[in-house]
């Protein structure tokens, strides 16, 4: 029997506050054939001492030259949905709705298309779908917004968002600590939960981590998290000595990527390989029955791309069934 | 469940570390001092101008985040424009011009200087004299306000918040920048008063760092800074030209000017901290071959020790450049603040184990080291701390020689020798296998010292956590060594009371007449009174149903014998309810002396037989209601039982069962029954000892650690009470019990 498939794309998010591609970006952008990039444009937090939504950190763009249609993407942090009403709610998808709409229009774009990200609780999720169907209500856009593991494998807690599609958040499965664990991506963790992917009823896209941080360790506890350093940056530095595949001591003290470490500090390297990358695609294949079609790469940063191979991203697309 | 959580959560973990990105978790387990433990303090020695940077869990020691950022040069400005008019204007006035007028009001203060305008502003009265004497001074300041009030509009920037929806919009260009530019650089040229010119080129380098190509500002600064004094408006041009140098990527050279104004100025002390960032450590290494000497070279490492979080390297690094540096002594006192951390004592008895020396540290030797040598400027300061660090690793006769040799060289503030007799006191006591008269004699003064210490007058001595210490290393001493009295002087313990012997031995040792000055200061340290001490055996006699003796105990409680009780304690109700009893009108209302003397009454009733039934339920009652469960619990609360708290569980284990006993209450409502002569009365005392075996059931299981009904209903328990209740169905007493008790109706459904 023929049956109707979207086509495979790979997507990535941009998740900066000022838009700015490198040459390395746009190469990726345009050997993997990206038409949409899901742009980061602004969060929505309390400010201290104060129960009102704020807009936070909107992106403000260098060019308005675009290589891709872009997809606003809101990060809404969830104590914002704790004190929502309903006339609050409203207002609160009104002042998204501008607030886009501005910057759109600073690049002259008019998206059709908007994706929230939440990490939405069980007690937060009536409040929060109520600000998505606002949101519809007020613009009548296509709206996805991104699911977390656990609210996939709990859904009957947390609730199926009113969206038309769902990103899958398939990484940040793990805590941050000084241990040996992966705190991107650990396969045993994720196998708990991909089960799940088979009987969740929203259509869904994917969301994989290329992203890479390390933590700086000292006496056992995590210091400081360092954003945005690899291994890369520790590999041919001789202040440091590699210890394990993932972990370096700080061998003389030194000032680093704008870091300082101390001498005996330890480094613990986080990233995913490119196995781990084909390794997901694989579990995700055992439960979507064929449903899943958007690849979306968090995130678009030549600080990330590097680790890569240049063609991994067509790979992996190509193993995805 | 795994933690998950957003792509934002670096967010967080940035923004919680302080300064130096050191963690200090100093006040974790409550409200404390920001420097947690602490007897080592670095306001004795250390400059004030670096009290922000000393050891502290907040940003900033004593102010955490700063706000003066448009009001930290007012006062010193006001006073060299004083200065410039050589007093003949008033600072009130300078202050107005200076800080507050708007440009029309200066404008218009410039056209009367002058000339322009006939009527003199309101505003410049005070400038009247002068105008007369000397308007070229006037015109120049007013000539120079009008530039510099045009400059606040790019220059008083307020902070941005990351709330503030422009937060990452590039900021706005200043229209008037070329003309004022021009204008500035004019008026710099052309000005010959050195007061003058400076603070032009102060404005014209700031000028050029917001507006102009950063260049600019570098190259006016580089080529005309020698001929300024190195005053704070100098330091201010500076930090600009730090600024610039940043813009343009020059992390070096930037750091290093930074570095200049940090030492230059105090005021940019906490300035130079938030821009100071070495990216690489080649930046750092090119700051550092840019100090012209070994003194700029310690204010790098100063402030890499400081904001970085690594004192020891830094003080080696500053030690070996010049052993007479000032710049040790902020570090020292870092690293002594962080390692003293380790001494530590628990809040609620005294600590076998004053030290956790769990942490390993270099710190002891190189301390060592630098105190042996002796070649810094302030050797006390290195053997006091090498004494410390002793006592802290428990080395306590070396600690003891560190501190001899410090005596010798201290100076004699009365700070200084302060700090020294107080570590001294905790080595004292620390080294102490037992505490001996000669080691009461030893220590005796300065406990009385720190028992009588005015805070007020040597506010910067941090004297409070050694006091607690020491008195509860000295109780824990005594415990071992038996001497029970004189533990619980220093530190009290319920379990003291859980003897009669110690009890009395207390009362003895307080009425002693002829105490030794030592026993002095322990009776002084102790909390409770003798007064206390027989209110509480009064207590303990009435729980045992001694009344005749806890009536005479009672009488020598003092004021507690006179508390009034809140509610009626011979009622008795089907569902306890304290807030009705008190609430409730009462005839007469009962002290905890006038309760006991009327149970005295009605229990001489009672052995005399007269109306036992009557007779045996008010004392039931009573003695219920003086339980943890009853209306008039209030009666056991004083200084040494404590205040009553909410769950039974929470009851001191040492006088828990004492206050939860349902024996005395059962024992009357026994005999209550007994005498009882109809069916209502029966009723009632069955469903009161119904009350008193549930009270005791939950007693030994609900309130325990291991609570087998944790998870499971406990509403089906059947107490002998409702059982033999149910009898008396008929009664009207038992429909009453229903209509209240939903706990009873539910059982008399079940056995439908």
């Amino acid at each position: 029997m023929a049956c109707r498939q979207r086509t495979k794309t790979v997507s990535f998010y941009y998740w900066k506050t000022r838009f700015r591609l490198d040459s390395l970006e746009k190469q990726a952008l345009f050997t993997n054939g990206v038409t949409r990039l899901y742009t980061r444009y602004f969060d929505v937090d309390l400010s201290p001492g104060d129960s009102a939504p704020h807009i936070v950190a909107p992106i403000s763009f260098d060019t308005s030259s675009l290589p891709a249609s872009i997809v606003p993407v809101v990060y809404i942090k969830n104590r914002v949905l704790e004190q929502l009403d309903s006339t609050r709610t409203r207002q609160l998808a009104t002042a998204i709705q501008q607030q886009v709409k501005d910057i759109s229009r600073s690049v002259n774009i008019s998206p059709r298309e908007i994706q929230f990200d939440c990490d939405w609780t069980a007690t937060t999720r009536d409040n929060y779908f109520m600000l998505l169907r606002q949101y519809k209500i007020l613009t009548g856009q296509t709206i996805s917004a991104t699911i977390r593991l656990h609210q996939i494998k709990y859904s009957a807690r947390t609730g199926i968002p009113p969206v038309d599609l769902g990103v899958l958040m398939y990484y940040n499965m793990g805590d941050i600590n000084a241990g040996s664990s992966n705190s991107i991506y650990e396969k045993g963790i994720a196998a708990r939960y991909a089960p799940s992917i088979k009987i969740y009823p929203l259509e869904l896209d994917i969301a994989l981590p290329i992203f890479a941080w390390s933590l700086q360790i000292r006496d056992g506890k995590v210091v400081k998290l360092l954003n945005k350093m690899s291994f890369l940056h520790f590999e041919n530095d001789t202040n440091f000595t590699a210890v394990t595949a993932n972990s370096y001591a700080v061998k003389h003290a030194c000032f680093h990527g704008g870091y300082y470490f101390k001498e005996q500090d330890k480094i613990k390297t986080e990233h995913v390989t490119a196995q781990s990358l084909l390794d997901m695609v694989a579990q995700v294949n055992a439960y979507s029955n064929h449903r899943i079609r958007n690849l979306i790469f968090y995130d678009l940063d030549k600080e990330n791309l590097v680790l890569y191979d240049e063609a991994i991203f067509k790979k992996i697309m190509d193993r995805l069934d | 469940m795994t933690k998950l959580f957003s792509k934002k959560l670096w967010i967080a973990l940035i923004s919680c570390c302080g300064i130096g990105g050191g963690i200090a978790f100093a006040c974790a387990d409550g409200w404390g001092e920001e420097y947690g433990v602490s007897n080592f303090s670095p306001e004795i020695f250390v400059d004030s101008a670096y009290s922000p940077f000393f050891y502290s869990s907040m940003f900033y020691y004593k102010i955490n985040f700063e706000e003066n950022q448009h009001s930290r040069f007012n006062d010193k400005n006001v006073q060299e424009w004083a200065g410039f008019f050589k007093g003949l204007v008033s600072k009130d006035a300078l202050q107005y011009f200076l800080q507050t007028a708007t440009d029309a009001s200066i404008d218009s203060a410039a056209r009367w200087v002058a000339g322009k305008s006939a009527p003199m502003p309101l505003s410049v009265q005070s400038f009247n004299a002068l105008k007369q004497n000397n308007s070229l001074q006037l015109t120049a300041f007013f000539n120079y306000l009008q530039l510099a009030k045009k400059s606040e509009a790019f220059a008083l920037n307020d902070i941005q918040e990351p709330w503030n929806t422009d937060s990452t919009a590039p900021k706005k260009t200043y229209a008037g920048a070329a003309a004022l530019n021009r204008d500035l650089l004019t008026a710099f040229s052309k000005t010959t008063d050195a007061f003058l010119k400076e603070r032009i080129w102060f404005q014209l380098v700031r000028s050029y760092f917001f507006n102009g190509n950063p260049q600019q500002a570098i190259d006016l600064y580089t080529s005309t800074e020698k001929s300024m004094p190195h005053n704070d408006i100098y330091f201010r041009t500076l930090a600009y030209t730090a600024g610039a140098f940043y813009k343009l990527r020059n992390f070096s050279k930037a750091n290093y000017y930074y570095s200049l104004a940090y030492d230059g100025c105090d005021a940019l002390k906490t300035v130079a901290h938030y821009s100071f960032h070495p990216q690489e450590e080649k930046d750092w290494n090119a700051t550092l071959a840019l100090c012209r000497n070994n003194d700029e070279q310690a204010t790098l490492w100063q402030m890499l020790g400081v904001f970085y979080a690594d004192e020891q390297r830094a003080i080696s690094e500053i030690y070996r450049l010049n052993p007479l540096s000032d710049k040790l002594d902020l570090l020292l006192g870092r690293a002594i603040n962080k390692y003293e951390q380790k001494f530590t004592y628990r809040g609620d008895a005294p600590s076998y184990m004053p030290f956790d020396t769990s942490a390993a540290s270099k710190l002891p030797a190189l301390v060592t080291k630098i105190a042996t040598a002796a070649n810094t400027r302030t050797p006390w300061i290195w053997e006091m701390a090498a004494g410390y660090v002793n006592t802290l690793d428990q080395k306590y006769a070396a600690a003891a020689i560190w501190f001899a040799r410090a005596e010798k060289s201290i100076p004699a503030k009365k700070e200084a020798q302060a700090q020294l007799r107080l570590l001294k006191l905790i080595n004292n006591v620390g080294q102490a296998k037992r505490i001996d008269a000669s080691l009461e004699k030893s220590i005796l003064a300065d406990m009385e010292w720190l028992k009588n210490f005015d805070a007020s007058t040597m506010p910067e001595l941090r004297y409070r956590d050694a006091f607690e210490w020491i008195k509860q290393k000295l109780a824990a001493k005594y415990l071992q060594q038996k001497e029970w009295v004189k533990s619980e002087c220093f530190y009290s313990q319920s379990a003291f009371y859980a003897t009669n012997k110690n009890v009395e031995a207390l009362k003895i040792f307080l009425g002693k007449i002829n105490k030794t000055p030592y026993e002095k200061l322990c009776a002084a340290f102790c909390v409770t009174s003798i007064a206390d001490l027989f209110e509480y055996q009064a207590v303990q006699l009435t729980y045992a149903d001694s009344i005749d003796v806890a009536i005479g105990k009672m009488l020598k409680a003092g004021p507690a014998a006179a508390y009034v009780l809140p509610g009626n304690p011979f009622n008795g109700r089907i569902q306890d309810c304290h807030d009705c009893d008190h609430a409730a009108a009462q005839k007469i209302k009962y002290t905890k002396l006038s309760l006991l003397q009327k149970i005295k009454e009605l229990k001489d009733k009672l052995n005399a037989g007269t109306d036992v039934y009557s007779n045996a339920l008010l004392l039931a009652n009573a003695a219920y209601n003086i339980s943890h469960f009853g209306n008039a619990r209030f009666f056991y609360e004083g200084k040494i039982i404590g205040l009553s708290p909410s769950s039974p569980t929470s009851i001191d284990s040492v006088f828990r069962s004492m206050l939860t006993g349902m024996e005395v209450a059962s024992k009357y409502y026994n005999l209550c029954l007994q005498y009882a002569a109809t069916d209502e009365q029966k009723a009632k005392c069955q469903y009161m000892l119904a009350k008193c075996q549930r009270n005791a059931w939950y007693f030994t299981t609900i309130y325990k650690e291991d609570n087998p009904y944790s998870d499971k209903p406990v509403d089906f328990i059947a107490w002998d009470g409702f059982k033999a209740l149910k009898q008396y169905s008929n009664s009207q007493y038992y429909k009453e019990v229903i209509k209240e008790c939903g706990y009873f109706k539910t059982y008399s459904l079940k056995g439908r």
